[in-house]
C-alpha cells in the first residue's frame, strides 16, 4: 500500500478511513445503539403466512391480554389513521404499508404489536389471530398484472431490422437478489400527540424524496416529520431505502401506544420482507449487419416488482435509460418497458439498480451476435464500441456520455486483465479434463442520478399536464469555528462507504488545513439541516454530485476567509492562498493563521471589511444543468456521469460435480478522477462480491405457493472471502468536466458487469455442450441439469 | 441441553425449539471437556470438547479432516463434537465419521448410564434415541487399526452443509473398504465391502431430498462422484 504524502493534495491519495477506528473497535453507533428518548417500547410485526390471501377479522384480544403488551396496530387502525403512499403511475392501486384487506406476499405486515420488550412482542405477535382466506398466488411474471407499460422508439428500429443481415434474439432472465446488509431495518418512532408531529430515528439513507411521502402517509405536513439518521449505517447497497415503508407503521404504533416505539428487523424479516433487486425477463433482439455491427435493438422488458408498485418502482426499468445502449454505438431502438405485479415482496434499489439486469441481456446478446457472424467476443465488441472522438456522446435515448475511450478501455482490459494468461490457463485446465472458460463484459456505469428519469413511466402527455421532475441536487454546509476548526455537514447518510474520509480530504485540500482539523458529519436531521428531495446515498452520487457540492461550499467559504484575510494582511484577496492552516500572500511570508481570520468573524465582526457577512458558515449546492425532466420524445439524460467498466474472468467447472468456481477476475475502470484509490478499490472488491453473488450464489427463491425458501443465510448464500477470486483492479484515470469534482461514481460498475462476465465465462466453459447461459444464478445443480436434459435430448 | 449452541441457538431464535427447561452445560468444561485415547485404540471425546480443539489436537486425523469441513472456524470454536451427534443433522460430517468408526454415545441420566451405538442412535433427520432426561457425556470412536481415511464433500460454498459427502476408508491390504455417506439420506448410512462397486452401491442407496441447491438426481449423482473420488484417492481401483 502506497503511503500518503501530506505535502501533496490529499484528494487522489490512499488516505485511510477515519471511520475505521470506531467501526473496528465496535464503537460505531447504529440505530440499535441509540437511546434517543426515554420509555422506548418494542414492536414485532405480524406477517402474512400466505403469499396471497384475503385478510378477514384481526383479533388482537389474546395478544393484548399478554402481560407487557400495550398496543396492537390492526388494519382498521391503518385505514383510519394512515394514508397510502402515493404511487407515481396510473395502473397500480395505492400502496399501504399494512395489508388492509388482502395480503399480497408471504411476509406482508398485517399487524404490529407493541410491548415492553421484543421477546414479549414476539410472543404476542403469535397470539394475534388473523382470519386468512388463501387465494391463488401469481408468481409468473408473464402471468402477472402489468401496472406500468410504455413503448419507446428511438431512431428507426423497423428500418434497422429490415436492413439487417442477421437477427439475433433470445430471452434472458435475471434473478431476484438482495445485498443483505449486516444491519437490518431499524426504526425508532415517537409520535408527539400534543404537537401532531413525528420524530423518527432510522437507518433510511435516501433518496429523501421519500420524506414527503412518509409525511403524507402519516397525514402531517412535511415540517412536522423529523427524520434523523445516525452517521453509522451498517451497509445497505440500496436495500435499506425500503425501510421508509415501515416508518409510518412504527410511527402509528407509537401514536396508538402513546410511547416511543422501536422496531429492529431480524434477518428473517430482512430476507422475506425488506426489499430486493428486481427480477427481470427480457426478450431481446439485435439487428446486425454482415460485419457484425449492431444496427438496432428491440428490448421487451418485464420487471417483476412484486406485490406492490412501491415507490420508487418502476424506477428499475428507467434508471439506465440514458445508457440503454451501453458502450455501443447502436442508433435504433424499440423498447417495451413493463412493470408487473406478482405475489412476491416489493422490489427497489439494490446496488447496480437496473444495470446488472440490463447488461446481462446486452452483453449476452452481443456475444451471441459475435458467434452468429463469426467474430470472437473481443472483436464483436470492438466493432460496436463508441469511438473516443465521439465524446461527449449523445445516446439515442438521451444520455450524454461525458467522457471515455471505450476502445482504449477494452485494450487496457485485455492487457491489465491478462487476457492471454487467462486463455492459457483455461486451455491448461481443459487439457487436465476440466470445463474452464473465459468471459468478459463491457459496460457503461452511470452515476449521479437525475431523478427525472422516473418520469419516463408517464407518457409525454401525462408529463405535460403536471409538474416536471428532474434533479440531482446536493448541498453541503461548511462552518468555521471561532478557533479555526472546520465542520462540514452533508446529507448523505453513508452506509460504510467512507464519506467522512473523502469529504475531509476535499475540505483539507481546499482550505489548506490538515484532515484532522476537519470534522465531517454525514448524519441527517431533516429538522435542522439543509437537505432536498434528492439527498442521500444512492446511484453512486457521492463522487460526482456530493463531492461537487463540497467543492462549491469550500469555494464559498474560501472567498469569505480571503476577504477577511485581505483586510488583515492588506493584500489583495486575489494574491492570497490558503496553506498550512493559514492565509498567506503568494510568494511572501506575510501570513495570518486561520484562527485569527475566524476570530475576526466570530468575536469582532465590527472589524470586518464592508460587505462581508459576519458568518463563517456557508451552504452551497450542486445540481447539474443536464438533469432535466424527460423531453417530449422520451429522451432523458438519466445520469450526470457515465464511467466505463470492463470485466474479464476465468471460471473453472468440475466436469463431474458441475461446481463452478470463479478463479480470476479483472476489473478495469474509467471513473474520471479517483478521489481515494484505497476506497475506490474497496468499492470494486465489494461490488465484485455482490456481482459474484448474483451470478453464482444468491437468489431469493419461492416455492410454487409463493412461500420464501431463502429465509436465512443457510439457504440465501452470499459469497464469502473463500469464494472470492484473485482480483486485479486497474484504473484508467480519465477525467470529466461535467462535474466540479471531476470524479464519477465507482461503487456499482463491477456488480453490473460481473454477472454478465461470469455468465460469459460459463458459456465459454460449456461451449462443447451447446449451453448458452441466459439465466442466473448458475451453480452445479443447474449446470448438471442443463447437461443432462441435453444428453437425454430434451429441449 | 445447551452445548456449543451453534445449532440450538438458531433454533431458539427462529422459535422452532421452545424448551421449557434449558440446561447449559458450558460450565462443566473440566468434567466433560476431555479427549482421551483409551486402551484398545478407542478415542473418547467428552461432551464439551469443542470441534476446533479436537480438530487441532490431531487426536484422530479422519475426524480432523471432517471437522475442517464443518462450518467456519468461529463456529467450530464453540460447536462440540458430541453436540453434532446429538443434533443428528443428516448432513453432519461428525455423524458420518462416528458411523464409519463404530462410534457410540455414552448417555447418563439419574436412571443410570448406557452406551448406544451411533447406528442405533440416529433414528432420522434431527432425531435420536436420546431420552429427554439423558445427557450425552462422551462419544467413543473405534478406528480400526491401520486403516486410511478420506473425507470428501460437495457444498455450494466452502463451509456449507454438504449436498453430498462421504467418509471413506480402506484397510491396510486394500481389500476391504467402508463408506459413510452424509447429506444424501434422512440419516448417514454406511456400506462395507471390497472397494470395487462400493461407490455405485452408495449412490444407489442414496435417498436425498431435493431443494433449490440441487435436485434429487443431481445429489444421488454426487454421492457416486465423491465416493469414487475418495476411494480413488485412497489408492483403490474403485473408479
Ligand atoms: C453457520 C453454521 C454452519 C455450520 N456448518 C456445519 C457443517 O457444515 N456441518 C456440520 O456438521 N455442522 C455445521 N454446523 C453446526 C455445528 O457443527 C453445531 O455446532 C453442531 O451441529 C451442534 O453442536 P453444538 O455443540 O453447537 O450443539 P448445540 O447447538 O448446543 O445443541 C444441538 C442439539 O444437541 C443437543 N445436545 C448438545 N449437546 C448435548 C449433550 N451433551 N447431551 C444431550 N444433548 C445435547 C442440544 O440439546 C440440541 O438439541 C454449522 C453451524 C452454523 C451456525
Amino acid at each position: 500500500m502506497s503511503e500518503v504524502d501530506p505535502s501533496r493534495p490529499l484528494v487522489g491519495q490512499p488516505v485511510r478511513r477515519v471511520e475505521d477506528a470506531r467501526l473496528l473497535r465496535g464503537r460505531g453507533r447504529f440505530v440499535a445503539d441509540l437511546s434517543p428518548i426515554a420509555g422506548i417500547h418494542h414492536a414485532a410485526v405480524v406477517r402474512s403466512p400466505h403469499a396471497h390471501a384475503r385478510v378477514g377479522a384481526v383479533d388482537a384480544s389474546a395478544a393484548l391480554a399478554l402481560e407487557g403488551v400495550i398496543a396492537v396496530v390492526t388494519p382498521d387502525d391503518a385505514r383510519r389513521l394512515l394514508r397510502p403512499f402515493g404511487v407515481g403511475v396510473g395502473g397500480a392501486e395505492p400502496y399501504w404499508p399494512l395489508a388492509l384487506d388482502t395480503a399480497r406476499y408471504a411476509g406482508e405486515p398485517v399487524a404490529v404489536v407493541v410491548a415492553r420488550d421484543r421477546y414479549v412482542a414476539e410472543d404476542a405477535a403469535d397470539l394475534v389471530a388473523v382470519d386468512y382466506e388463501p387465494l391463488a398466488p401469481v408468481l409468473d411474471v408473464e402471468a402477472g398484472r402489468v401496472v406500468s407499460d410504455r413503448s419507446f422508439r428511438y431512431g428507426d428500429p423497423d428500418a434497422a431490422f429490415a436492413a439487417a443481415a442477421h437477427r439475433v434474439e433470445a430471452s434472458f432472465r435475471f434473478p431476484r437478489y438482495s445485498s443483505t446488509p449486516i444491519e437490518c431495518y431499524a426504526v425508532v418512532a415517537e409520535w408527539d400527540a400534543a404537537a401532531g408531529e413525528a420524530t423518527v430515528w432510522s437507518n433510511f439513507h435516501g433518496p429523501f424524496v421519500m420524506q414527503p411521502l412518509i409525511a403524507a402517509s402519516l397525514g402531517i405536513p412535511e415540517n412536522r416529520l423529523r427524520l434523523v439518521v445516525p452517521a453509522d449505517i451498517g451497509g445497505s447497497f440500496g436495500i435499506k431505502s425500503g425501510v421508509y415503508a415501515y416508518i409510518p407503521l412504527i410511527a402509528l404504533a407509537s401514536r396508538l401506544a402513546g410511547v416511543p416505539v422501536r422496531w429492529t428487523a431480524d434477518r428473517w424479516e430482512d430476507l422475506v420482507a425488506s426489499q430486493a433487486g428486481t427480477d427481470r425477463l427480457t426478450r431481446a433482439a439485435a439487428a446486425v449487419d454482415a460485419e457484425g455491427r449492431i444496427l438496432g435493438l428491440r428490448l421487451e422488458i418485464l420487471d417483476d416488482v412484486g406485490a406492490h408498485l412501491r415507490p420508487p418502482e418502476p424506477a428499475t426499468l428507467y434508471r439506465c435509460f440514458g445508457n440503454l445502449v451501453g458502450p455501443y454505438a447502436v442508433e435504433h431502438l424499440a423498447v417495451e418497458a413493463r412493470a408487473v405485479l406478482t405475489n412476491r415482496p416489493p422490489t427497489g434499489l439494490n446496488r447496480g439498480f437496473g444495470g446488472q439486469q440490463l447488461y446481462f441481456t446486452l452483453e449476452r446478446l452481443v456475444e451471441m451476435v459475435g458467434r452468429r457472424v463469426g467474430l470472437d467476443r473481443v472483436e464483436v465488441r470492438r466493432r460496436n464500441l463508441i469511438p473516443a472522438q465521439h465524446m461527449p456522446y449523445r445516446t439515442p435515448t438521451g444520455g450524454v456520455y461525458d467522457s471515455g475511450d471505450y476502445p482504449a478501455l477494452l485494450d487496457t482490459l485485455l492487457r491489465e486483465g491478462d487476457h492471454t494468461g487467462m486463455l492459457a490457463e483455461r486451455d491448461r485446465l481443459r487439457r487436465a479434463g476440466r470445463l474452464a472458460g473465459v468471459g468478459m463484459a463491457m459496460i457503461v456505469d452511470p452515476s449521479g442520478t437525475n431523478l427525472g428519469y422516473i418520469d419516463l413511466a408517464r407518457t409525454p402527455e401525462e408529463r405535460g399536464r403536471g409538474l416536471g421532475k428532474s434533479g440531482c441536487t446536493e448541498s453541503a454546509t461548511l462552518t468555521m469555528d471561532p478557533m479555526g476548526g472546520v465542520r462540514l455537514r452533508i446529507a448523505t447518510a453513508p452506509e460504510g462507504q467512507g464519506h467522512e474520509t473523502v469529504a475531509a480530504q476535499i475540505v483539507a485540500d481546499a482550505l489548506g488545513v490538515p484532515m484532522a482539523a476537519v470534522r465531517v458529519d454525514p448524519s441527517i436531521d431533516t429538522a435542522s439541516q439543509v437537505w432536498n428531495v434528492s439527498s442521500g446515498s444512492y446511484s453512486s452520487r457521492f463522487a460526482p454530485i456530493v463531492a461537487s457540492a463540497i467543492h462549491r461550499a469550500c469555494a464559498a467559504l474560501r472567498e469569505r476567509i480571503l476577504a477577511i484575510a485581505a483586510e488583515i494582511l492588506e493584500v489583495d484577496a486575489a494574491d492570497l492562498e490558503l496553506v498550512g492552516g493559514g492565509v498567506r500572500a503568494r510568494g511572501s511570508d506575510r501570513a495570518v493563521p486561520l484562527r485569527r481570520v475566524a476570530g475576526v468573524a466570530h468575536w469582532d465582526p465590527g472589524a470586518l471589511p464592508p460587505g462581508v457577512e459576519p458568518l463563517l458558515s456557508v451552504t452551497a449546492s450542486f445540481s447539474s444543468e443536464l438533469a432535466r425532466s424527460p423531453a417530449g420524445d422520451d429522451t432523458v439524460d438519466s445520469s450526470i456521469c457515465y464511467g466505463g467498466v470492463g470485466g474479464l474472468c476465468l471460471v473453472d467447472i468440475d466436469p463431474d460435480t458441475c461446481a463452478v468456481t470463479l478463479l480470476r477476475y479483472a476489473s478495469v475502470h474509467d471513473s474520471g478522477r479517483i478521489l481515494n484509490p484505497l476506497l475506490a478499490d474497496g468499492q470494486v472488491a465489494g461490488a465484485l462480491a455482490h456481482g459474484l453473488g448474483g451470478a453464482l450464489y444468491e437468489e431469493l427463491a419461492y416455492d410454487p405457493d409463493g412461500n420464501p425458501l431463502t429465509t436465512s443465510f443457510m439457504d440465501y448464500l452470499c459469497p464469502t472471502v473463500r469464494e472470492m477470486p484473485e482480483l486485479r483492479i486497474h484504473h484508467l484515470r480519465g477525467d470529466t468536466d461535467f462535474v466540479p469534482s471531476r470524479a464519477k461514481g465507482i461503487g456499482e460498475g463491477t456488480c453490473m458487469a460481473a454477472p454478465a462476465a461470469i455468465a460469459s465465462a460459463v458459456t465459454d466453459a460449456l461451449s462443447g455442450h451447446g449451453v448458452e447461459v441466459t439465466e442466473l444464478p448458475v451453480h452445479g445443480g443447474r449446470i448438471w441439469e442443463w447437461l443432462h436434459t441435453r444428453e437425454r435430448g430434451e429441449p | 441441553m445447551l452445548a456449543g449452541g451453534q445449532s440450538l441457538m438458531p433454533l431458539l431464535a427462529f422459535r422452532l425449539a421452545r424448551p421449557t427447561l434449558l440446561v447449559d452445560l458450558n460450565r462443566l468444561g473440566a468434567e466433560l471437556g476431555g479427549v482421551e485415547a483409551e486402551p484398545g485404540g478407542a478415542l473418547r471425546i467428552g461432551a464439551l470438547a469443542r470441534q476446533r480443539a479436537v480438530e487441532r489436537s490431531g487426536a484422530l486425523s479422519v475426524l480432523g479432516e471432517a471437522l475442517a469441513l464443518v462450518g467456519h472456524p468461529a463456529i467450530r470454536n464453540r460447536g462440540t463434537v458430541v453436540g453434532s451427534v446429538c443434533h443428528a443433522d443428516p448432513a453432519a460430517e461428525v455423524c458420518a465419521v462416528a458411523l464409519a468408526l463404530d462410534g457410540s454415545l455414552e448417555l447418563r441420566s439419574i436412571r443410570g448410564r448406557r452406551e448406544v451405538a451411533v447406528d442405533e442412535l440416529l433414528t432420522g433427520p434431527f432425531s435420536t434415541a436420546i431420552e429427554p432426561d439423558e445427557l450425552a457425556v462422551a462419544l467413543r470412536l473405534r478406528p480400526p487399526a491401520g486403516w486410511r481415511w478420506r473425507v470428501l464433500e460437495v457444498a455450494r460454498r466452502a463451509g456449507d452443509f454438504a449436498l453430498a459427502g462421504v467418509v471413506a476408508g480402506v484397510d491396510p491390504a486394500g481389500g476391504d473398504a467402508r463408506l459413510a455417506v452424509f447429506g444424501a439420506a434422512p440419516r448417514p448410512y454406511r456400506l462395507d465391502g471390497p472397494p470395487a462397486g462400493l461407490a455405485e452401491r452408495a449412490a444407489a442407496a442414496a435417498r436425498p431430498s431435493g431443494d433449490l441447491h440441487g435436485g434429487v438426481a443431481y445429489r444421488r449423482h454426487l454421492v457416486g462422484v465423491v465416493a469414487r473420488r475418495a476411494l480413488a484417492a485412497l489408492g483403490t481401483d474403485a473408479a
